[in-house]
């Protein structure tokens, strides 16, 4: 596979993907994500990398 | 630096381009045209010292650290989303160690008066996972979701599954890509 081919395979089911996504949420998760300003933990950024995964 | 690094950064810089690239045309209409993804340079860093200021801001987090990111993890992928010139979100991530899986890290959003606030994790979630693919991981994983109601919403409907935290490792949602 080119690499044009994968990028074009890699889009293609973007799109898809982006349908389920986007789909209208519950409002109470809604509400959830309009709330938090931040997710994920920063830390993480600067702990050093587990070399098992 | 290591011409092999260099070479890795100038690889990947492309993967970033192109996942960037996808997703903003992945946008549903009442989003594409009016938002813009972009990655992390001096633009959004200047952009981002409004934020610092902002009594509503929830963490001390300094993404001039950013700037670094991608050289010390040529593999990592940062992202920022715009509505006109007002910076939307941030966020950084970078694969495991062996490559196999992708993790969106943190994310950060205009602490006030963001519009689509509620559709800046599920942008940020699309890009990572488009990134995830073209750089053949199987799987993407969101770091540390600390919302408990999230984290049932995603697992019960997002193809997700939650991994607990271990051996000092800590807590995530995953999915395969």
């Amino acid at each position: 596979m080119t690499e044009q081919d994968r990028y074009q395979q890699v889009k293609k089911k973007a799109e898809e993907r982006a349908k389920e996504l986007f789909k209208p949420l519950p409002k109470e998760i809604e509400e959830e994500l309009e709330s938090e300003s931040t997710l994920g933990n920063p830390e993480n950024l600067v702990r050093p990398d587990n070399q098992e995964e | 630096m290591q011409a092999s690094h260099i070479a890795t950064i100038s690889k990947y810089d492309k993967h970033r381009a192109e996942a960037r690239e996808i997703a903003e045309a992945s946008l549903p209409a009442h989003l594409k045209g009016v938002l813009n993804i972009s990655g992390i340079s001096h633009r959004e860093l200047a952009a981002f010292k409004c934020w610092q200021v902002m009594p509503e801001r929830k963490v001390d987090w300094n993404w001039l650290f950013s700037a670094r990111y991608c050289t010390v993890y040529p593999k990592a992928f940062d992202m920022s989303v715009w509505r006109g010139n007002t910076l939307c979100s941030l966020s950084l991530g970078r694969p495991t160690y062996k490559g196999t899986e992708m993790r969106l890290d943190f994310i950060e959003r205009l602490p006030k008066n963001c519009q689509y606030a509620g559709e800046m994790f599920t942008i940020s979630l699309l890009a990572y996972e488009i990134y995830g693919e073209l750089i053949g991981a199987k799987k993407l994983r969101i770091m540390e979701p600390l919302n408990d109601k999230l984290i049932k919403y995603y697992t019960s409907h997002g193809g997700f599954e939650f991994v607990d935290s271990k051996k000092g490792n800590p807590h995530y949602l995953v999915r395969n890509l």
